[in-house]
């Protein structure tokens, strides 16, 4: 009997049966395909309504937790990117350039550029765009660092104007980081000389909580770039030139700081921050040239990381800000590419 | 006639009697096959909408973007001297020398077009066309009082030495290489080209320092290795050779080896802090941090200039 002589056989058994055949087989096989059949039919829904990959699902992400992501492919045009961020939808990426004409493209997530945004009446040498953050009504709020002013977009990418709450009007600032949490606050990283800190904005703009000053303690920051929200109120900044995360409490009370990076390796230069729908928090290393993941169930936990340092596909240089859709697909500001990264769990 | 019972009257009244037999099997292969279908549709559903995405890789487009500009402005020769290194990046060696012509057509002594061309003639091994490009570069630098400064004639007088070197000419293969060390003295290759050189001639008291400079601007030269490991065989060097092998075995990945050699050496000299550095790499890679670090610790207080075990002394002292 040749190979394809037993396979058929093989198939012909399990279809039809052999004589004298015991039921009990015939009921397992019977078993796993409506179990292979539910589970492969559930699956499908899960992705077909939520848009999410299938490792997410219930149940299953206990065990794909640890999968690291895969590079899917680039957007091209953005020059030295440094910050992204992504529309609620999904449908809109945001890169701040820092370089070329220093503004901010949007991008459908196919990569097509469809308009920019700049400050009117600023010239190109005046501006230096460094953060983007999107609300949840579409509002798009820019950071820049050269004017010390946070911009304000409409969605279709009308300017709006300057966001300066009444709590920062009688004394300077400059921001950097912008992120928003799931109550619509928005988190600012202040770097003025001797006031390194966080401001928490309401989204009426009082000012609900501020921490943070300049130094290398515990409680301290040297150059907080960003700061992103977990599913449980917890603020993570990273706290870059002290080459770490610091977790804080919804109250603005220190909870742990974190620097490993991997075993036996240290974060090096934390700079973009951003949780997926797993609460995995990822974390750019900027001359690693990686993103870090970790879990952050308990104390966070080093999962793994993804990226090294080159100029090919999935490879990064001086990587800077990063951002994670609904969709749970991730887009890393690949500075020194001059493109922006996407990887898909 | 009427009354006789036919085959197919018999089957539909075998049907009959066993049907739930009947609907169990026909049942179950409709359940596989939709299994089989739904899990192929999806799966294939699943990876074009998760990881596919049609389109140009990075380096396509940017090759794509120097063409526009080629073909936007065809009389640039900068760009044409851009498109053509992309080119050669790629290992489009002919387009990358059609453009390097087309750029010397527009500005005749244009310097990044003819070492692009020599260089792209050296990778196909047209060693004439690359040898006359770099001597036109070097002829027209001759007099240069900045030529020191210039990056990328180190480039062509390293070629230069090499070429010389493979046809035998021993002298102008040392003076380019000496030239490309005047502008980089960090060159590894050029030092190893100028070595490789003096040994040939039998000159290993020259070729030794030259081969153990390249080696330490560049650990991992496993050429370096080798001409070393012949230039210690031939005077007798036993300590230094065991460590040379050494080397070799760690850039085979075979550290026991490596750790054997490294032992025979230093029974045979304890004078050399390379060897403790080396010790200090194996070891680390084995795992084995606390005989690293003390490897390093000792290589550097024999040599405190060693880059390597410093940076091994910071990793693990964290």
């Amino acid at each position: 009997m040749n190979v394809i002589q037993i396979l058929q056989s093989a198939i012909r058994s399990i279809l039809n049966g052999q004589a004298g055949e015991k039921p009990r087989r015939r009921k397992a096989l019977v078993a796993f395909f409506l179990l292979l059949f539910f589970g492969v039919a559930v699956s499908a829904c899960y992705n077909l309504i939520t848009g999410r990959p299938i490792t997410t699902l219930p149940g299953v992400s206990l065990v794909t937790k640890a999968f690291p992501p895969r590079y899917v492919f680039s957007i091209t045009g953005a020059i030295t990117p440094e910050a992204v961020a992504v529309s609620p939808d999904g449908q809109r990426i945001y890169v701040a350039d820092s370089g070329g004409d220093r503004l901010v493209q949007v991008f459908t997530p196919k990569g097509e550029r469809v308009m920019t945004l700049a400050p009117p009446g600023t010239m190109v040498s005046f501006r230096l765009p460094m953060s983007v953050a999107v609300a949840q009504d579409g509002r798009v709020f820019v950071s820049d660092r050269l004017r010390a002013a946070i911009d304000m977009y409409t969605p279709r990418g009308d300017y709006i104007g300057s966001y300066r709450p009444e709590a920062v009007w009688d004394e300077p600032w400059l921001p950097l980081g912008l992120s928003f949490d799931a109550q619509s606050r928005l988190l600012i990283t202040d770097h003025r000389e001797g006031k390194h800190r966080v401001l928490v904005f309401r989204a009426n703009e009082d000012l609900d909580l501020t921490f943070g000053a300049q130094g290398n303690a515990a409680d301290q920051f040297s150059f907080p770039y960003a700061t992103a929200v977990d599913s449980r109120g917890q603020i993570y900044v990273s706290d870059s030139n002290n080459a770490r995360i610091s977790v804080y409490n919804k109250q603005g009370g220190l909870a742990t700081i974190v620097t490993a990076a991997a075993p036996k390796e240290t974060l090096a230069l934390p700079r973009g921050l951003a949780f997926d729908s797993m609460d995995r928090l990822h974390v750019v290393d900027g001359i690693s040239h990686n993103v870090v993941v970790y879990d952050t169930g308990g104390k966070p936990q080093h999962l793994f990381s993804f990226g090294e340092l080159g100029t090919s596909s999935g490879e990064f240089r001086y990587p800077s800000g990063i951002a994670i859709d609904k969709f749970d697909r991730i887009y890393v500001a690949d500075r020194d590419n001059n493109v922006v990264q996407v990887w898909s769990y | 006639m009427d009354d006789m019972v036919t085959n197919k009257d018999l089957n539909l009244a075998h049907r009959m009697t066993h049907l739930p037999g009947y609907v169990m099997d026909t049942g179950f292969k409709i359940l596989v096959a939709a299994t089989v279908v739904l899990l192929v549709g999806f799966g294939v559903y699943y990876f074009a909408q998760r990881y596919y995405h049609p389109g140009p890789s990075v380096m396509d487009a940017d090759l794509r973007q120097m063409e526009e500009r080629v073909i936007q402005d065809p009389q640039n020769a900068d760009a044409r001297v851009q498109v053509a290194w992309a080119y050669l990046d790629r290992g489009a060696t002919a387009q990358a020398v059609a453009q390097f012509n087309e750029a010397l057509k527009l500005r005749e002594d244009y310097q990044a077009a003819i070492i692009g061309k020599g260089t792209a003639l050296f990778r196909v091994n047209d060693i004439t066309g690359a040898l006359q490009s770099f001597e036109q570069v070097a002829e027209i630098n001759k007099s240069n009082p900045y030529k020191r400064t210039l990056r990328e004639l180190q480039g062509v007088y390293y070629y230069l030495g090499t070429i010389y070197a493979q046809q035998g000419r021993h002298e102008d293969a040392k003076n380019s290489f000496l030239e490309a060390l005047d502008i980089d003295r960090a060159d590894a290759d050029s030092l190893y080209g100028l070595g490789m050189v003096y040994l040939k001639q039998g000159e290993l008291d020259d070729a030794a320092p030259l081969l153990e400079m390249a080696i330490r601007f560049d650990p991992a030269f496993v050429d370096g290795y080798n001409g070393l490991a012949t230039v210690y065989e031939k005077q007798g060097k036993m300590g230094q050779l065991f460590w040379v092998r050494a080397m070799l075995s760690f850039s085979q990945g075979k550290y026991e080896e490596a750790l054997d050699s490294l032992s025979k050496s230093l029974r045979l000299t304890t004078d050399l802090p390379e060897v403790y550095q080396a010790q200090g790499m194996t070891y680390e890679k084995m795992g084995r941090t606390a005989e690293a670090l003390r490897a390093y610790q000792t290589a550097l207080e024999k040599d405190p200039r060693l880059l390597v075990a410093q940076g091994g002394v910071t990793r693990l002292n964290r």
